[in-house]
């Protein structure tokens, strides 16, 4: 699918940002990955030195193997769908107006749209040590008529995408009343 | 009273997870499709977890290909009660 047909972009409509998560953010979970990867090799390492007889056994030996190959699966499924919540959170800003999709788990998707005309306040948070470095943090977006808010986490470049949106939405709203 | 089952059950509960691995993953995949997001990037990691998958299956496959399935597991066996076998 085309990321046109999945925003349903209008004619006139041009997309200024595709936004999503800095890659460090998912680091942590790469780690995680990395250390769960080497339990069994410490589990066999323990099991060979204190009950080695368990590991070449008839019928233990299988039965050891496919646990480990079940749970090396398991890992793999883990990583595969921390990765679709990571990446599938998008933030796509047009000259119209800003989609803010957010994936939660594999079941759960929340899709909302603002239009550029009625932000009233851009507000960019970089925190943090690692935030500061790579240069990467939140960006929150009001409007005054309701209670619409919508953030853009863990962004690269906030300040640039801030200045960015109040561009664009200046630009809207000069459209909006001469018309 | 002894109560045994053959190892191949051991099998069939593994077959039955790499369906619900397969459909988990597909699903996965599904997902990267209908949001548009099959990109440089989540092409690496699909096809990173498809290697890993494929070469987890290969040698689990290589390790157990020589095992005896019929050979049975016993479950429960009265004597460990009342003591006669120790393990």
């Amino acid at each position: 699918m085309q990321l046109s047909a999945l925003i349903k972009q209008k004619s006139y409509e041009k997309i200024e940002f595709l936004l999503r998560r800095h890659p460090i953010t998912f680091i942590p979970i790469l780690i995680l990955f990395i250390i769960l990867m080497f339990v069994p090799y410490a589990v066999y390492f323990l099991l060979n030195n204190i009950y080695p007889q368990i590991l070449f056994g008839n019928i233990m030996h299988p039965i050891l193997v496919l646990g480990a190959s079940i749970y090396f699966l398991s890992i793999y499924l883990f990583f595969y769908a921390k990765f679709i919540d990571f990446y599938l959170d998008i933030w796509i800003v047009t000259n119209d107006r800003i989609v803010d999709i957010e994936q939660h788990g594999l079941f759960s998707r929340t899709i909302s749209e603002l239009d550029l005309y009625r932000i009233q306040d851009v507000t960019v948070n970089v925190s943090g040590f690692f935030h500061t470095i790579f240069n990467f943090g939140d960006l929150a977006i009001k409007t005054a008529s309701s209670n619409t808010h919508i953030v853009f986490y863990n962004i690269s470049n906030p300040n640039q995408v801030r200045e960015g949106l109040i561009r664009l939405s200046e630009e809207d709203l000069k459209y909006h009343h001469q018309n | 009273m002894i109560f045994t089952i053959p190892l191949y059950s051991f099998l069939f509960i593994y077959l039955i997870f790499l369906a619900i691995f397969l459909a988990f993953a597909i699903m996965n995949f599904y997902h990267i499709i209908m949001t548009a997001s099959f990109t440089f990037a989540s092409f690496i990691i699909s096809f990173f977890v498809f290697a890993l998958t494929v070469l987890t299956l290969y040698f689990t496959w290589q390790i157990i290909q020589t095992t005896d399935w019929q050979t049975p597991v016993t479950l429960f066996d009265s004597d460990w009660l009342t003591g006669s076998i120790i393990f």
